[in-house]
């Protein structure tokens, strides 16, 4: 006895074959007529055709699936041999499947080839092409469902409008889903793309099942409390796309890449997938920049609002936001011009070249620093950063720079402008206050972890008027699982100028932001997804 | 012994016809038997709820000890059946027919499928829509037969069947099959083809069981009687083999014969299994 699964699928393929495979013979009478006519097919039509013939002939294969065995009284033959009912529906749904989706693609490749692509979700014509398939296999899947429960022409009606609200239904969850991704604190990569995969092929498997579960029940005269006795576990995954959205809904990061999936893949939104974020001070706007070099504000739990394009519509680089202490303007590295975009202009002032600013506490007068590289004198066992320093007019542009270079082993610095003095901090632990007026510097020691490793980044950033929290990111290691994913520990510490105290927030380890806002309130601080979504990071209690 | 089909209190109504009316009918293990009924009395209605091919409306079945409707793949392996249509792929051939029969079942005797491909002349070559009526039918039963099933179930197998076939197929093949202790449950309307071949039967009747047990008890549990002109049989069930009573015999029951010998002028307790048929029948639509 071979598989009976196998012996019914054979049966089946030759049953149908003639339906099967007379839609290949128009794709090559349409291929002839494409070759000879003079005017072949518009594009419009062509692509018109390519989309629409495909979901007829899901309707026809699922439709026409148990006529034959109707039509030729050869249902109660079938049904009382040594074969379980679900045997027999899996051997009909898979053959009709198997013959659709090749048919397809053939279609597709003859009158519009461009529309066939090979998987890659990265790529919006590939995720269009995937969509598409999805949207046959469910169009067909529940129109092979109405065959077996409704008789007559009124199948194609009740195919038609339950494939509808089921391909509504599937896609609004997957959606739902995909949103839940973006806006969820996960990785990119590799298991973003699993996610979908894992979802997309478990929702897919668990409709069908539940499809092929009710028509089993037809075929073996379930009453009406059978039926859904046997697809009460199934029922709840009509919830699944409400229950995402519920996530979705109450569950809002701080800033949003976007406001609808949907809007963004039919092109009448477009995302923002922020990359550095700056805290309006005493306001409720951030400042956001996104991988395209553009500038938005946002409040919270919104999308950004563009307000400034950059100059560049390709690898612009925009970073180093700094907002006024007044909150009317904000400050920004354009590809190493230092610009000033005041919230009632349209277009930023240029004030200087430089890489860092910093705003005086009255909003008129700016530090830049900009990095230089001096003729070696001294060799240190660790590198040193050098920077040009001058003081700018936010209004007039007028520059003073100062004497010599400001130096040290870091990277990360902030004007103390009420004292004159600036902020660094170096990765050997210490911070290091350079009075700009004297030339005089102090050095404090930032209290190491037990285990310290070595430092990769550090952020200063103003909490009140006397006191900054200074970021120290360690420990950085790349996840071998997943290409462009890191892991790191990070140090929080706060610091008041005038007591010159240091004091160790937080500790926290292994994480994944791509992004942190060091001094979103006093006792927060926010990190970023990779897609630019900002949320919430729990200090734990020391 | 568990009997073969049991079934209970069976009802089935396609909307408000009702079919089957509360049938209660016991086939044994082992036995050939025959359901008999007119055109429309619920024989394939019946068949069908017994495979659990149609849903019934209330009432018990069972068959080889189980509820049709949970019956799996492996007992549907003990059960062979043919419906009145056959219901074969007309587009196979015999032999792609019998191959695909062949791979769905655990034990499959081809000695018998050859035995009976030859002696009915079928060419394995041909394709099945162009085979006549009987060979189809022919066909069929062979592919019911081949597995060895315990319990073979027929509606109207005969049909379509010429004479010949007909004696073969009850003669020789039937016996043959219920020699080796198997169950064959077959309706009919032909009471020719029950007479010599079945053990049991049962006659249903308007959606009933108008009676069942062995032919020969079913046939005499019925008289046939000539009345004295002028007697009064209103106290027993009666029915007119004429349409005119006075003249002609009446059908009684065998055991009202005391209470109306007097009445009788002639009695014959030796009816034939139709006219046996004919008073259950008449006696079901007067009581219905």
């Amino acid at each position: 006895m071979t598989n009976p699964v196998l012996t019914l699928f054979q049966k089946e393929l030759r049953q149908n074959a003639f339906i099967y495979l007379f839609p290949l013979i128009i794709i090559m009478a349409v291929l002839a007529f494409q070759k000879a006519l003079a005017q072949p097919l518009s594009d419009t039509w062509a692509r018109n055709l390519a989309i629409a013939l495909p979901v007829s002939l899901a309707f026809s294969y699922a439709l026409q699936a148990f006529d034959l065995e109707e039509n030729g009284q050869t249902r109660d033959f079938l049904l009382t041999k040594p074969v379980a009912g679900s045997q027999i529906i899996i051997s009909k749904f898979y053959s009709g499947l198997i013959a659709l989706l090749p048919l397809t693609v053939l279609w597709q490749l003859a009158l519009v080839p461009k529309l066939v692509q090979w998987p890659d979700l990265f790529n919006i014509a590939s995720f269009s092409f995937l969509t598409y398939l999805l949207m046959l296999i469910i169009v067909y899947s529940i129109s092979f469902t109405v065959s077996a429960w409704v008789k007559g022409p009124k199948k194609l009606l009740a195919a038609i409008a339950l494939s509808s609200l089921g391909t509504t239904w599937f896609f609004y969850g997957w959606l739902q889903f995909i949103t839940l991704l973006y806006l969820a604190p996960v990785d990119g990569g590799v298991s973003f793309l699993l996610a979908i995969l894992i979802f997309t092929l478990t929702m897919l498997v668990l409709v069908i099942k539940a499809l092929l579960v009710t028509i089993h029940a037809n075929l073996l005269n379930h009453s009406l409390r059978q039926l859904i006795s046997g697809i009460k576990i199934y029922l709840l995954l009509l919830l699944i796309p409400l229950m995402i959205n519920s996530v979705n809904h109450f569950n809002r990061p701080e800033i949003r890449p976007f406001d609808s999936l949907l809007a963004c893949l039919n092109g009448s939104e477009e995302p923002f997938f922020a990359v550095d974020i700056c805290q309006q001070p005493q306001g409720p706007l951030y400042a956001v920049t996104d991988v395209r070099g553009r500038l938005g504000i946002a409040k919270p739990g919104e999308t950004p609002t563009i307000i400034y394009q950059g100059e560049k519509s390709d690898a612009n680089l925009l970073s180093k936001l700094l907002w006024s202490l007044n909150g009317e303007k904000i400050l920004f590295n354009e590809n190493g011009s230092i610009k000033v975009l005041s919230l009632s202009q349209k277009e930023p002032l240029v004030l200087a070249d430089g890489d860092l600013a910093f705003w005086s506490a009255d909003s008129e007068v700016l530090l830049v620093a900009a990095k230089v590289t001096p003729a070696p004198t001294v060799t240190y066992p660790i590198p040193f950063n050098h920077y040009r320093l001058s003081y700018v007019s936010a209004a007039t542009r007028e520059s003073y720079e100062l004497n010599g270079n400001l130096s040290f082993p870091g990277s990360s610095m902030f004007w103390h402008s009420s004292l004159n003095m600036v902020l660094a901090v170096t990765d050997l632990w210490q911070i290091a206050l350079m009075n700009l007026n004297n030339g005089k510097v102090e050095m404090i020691d930032l209290p190491p972890p037990s285990d310290p490793g070595p430092i990769f980044l550090t952020k200063i950033a103003p909490l009140e008027a006397d006191s900054y929290r200074i970021a120290v990111f360690t420990d950085l290691k790349a996840e071998r699982s997943q290409g462009n994913s890191f892991r790191y520990n990070l140090l929080l510490y706060d610091f008041a100028v005038s007591t010159k105290k240091t004091d160790l927030k937080a500790h926290l380890k292994d994480l994944k932001f791509q992004d942190i806002l060091i001094n979103a309130a006093a006792n927060q601080v926010w990190g970023s997804n990779p897609f630019g979504a900002y949320r919430r990071i729990i200090l734990p209690s020391r | 012994m568990v009997p073969a089909i049991s079934c209970s209190n069976l009802f089935k109504n396609y909307g408000p016809k009702k079919v089957l009316q509360g049938v209660n009918l016991e086939v044994p293990a082992g036995t050939i038997f025959a359901l008999l009924g007119t055109n429309g009395a619920g024989k394939t209605t019946l068949i069908r709820s017994l495979l659990g091919l149609i849903p019934k409306t209330s009432g018990d079945i069972k068959v080889l000890g189980a509820e049709p409707y949970r019956i799996g793949p492996q007992l549907r392996q003990r059960i062979g059946y043919v419906s009145e249509e056959q219901g074969l792929y007309g587009w196979m051939t015999v032999s792609a027919m019998v191959k695909f029969c062949k791979a769905l079942y655990g034990s499959w005797d081809d000695g018998l499928v050859n035995k009976y491909l030859e002696r009915s002349q079928l060419d394995p070559q041909s394709k099945i829509k162009t085979l006549s009526k009987g060979q189809t039918v022919k066909l069929a039963l062979i592919l019911a037969l081949a597995p060895q099933p315990d319990l073979l179930i027929l509606d109207e197998p005969m049909n379509g069947l010429d004479p010949l076939a007909q004696y073969e197929f009850l003669q020789v093949v039937l016996k043959d099959f219920n020699l080796e202790g198997r169950t064959v449950f077959f309706s009919t309307h032909i009471l020719a083809d029950v007479q010599s071949t079945a053990h049991q039967a049962a006659i249903l009747h308007n959606g009933k069981i108008q009676k069942v047990g062995p032919i020969n008890e079913i046939r005499k549990g019925i008289a046939k009687i000539k009345a004295k002109k002028g007697a009064d049989f209103s106290s027993i069930e009666t029915v007119p083999l004429n349409p005119d009573p006075t003249r002609d015999f009446l059908l009684v029951p065998t055991e009202s014969l005391p209470e109306i010998a007097a009445a009788s002028e002639e009695v014959i307790t030796e009816v034939s299994l139709e006219e046996a048929f004919f008073f259950y029948c008449m006696r079901g639509n007067n009581h219905d």
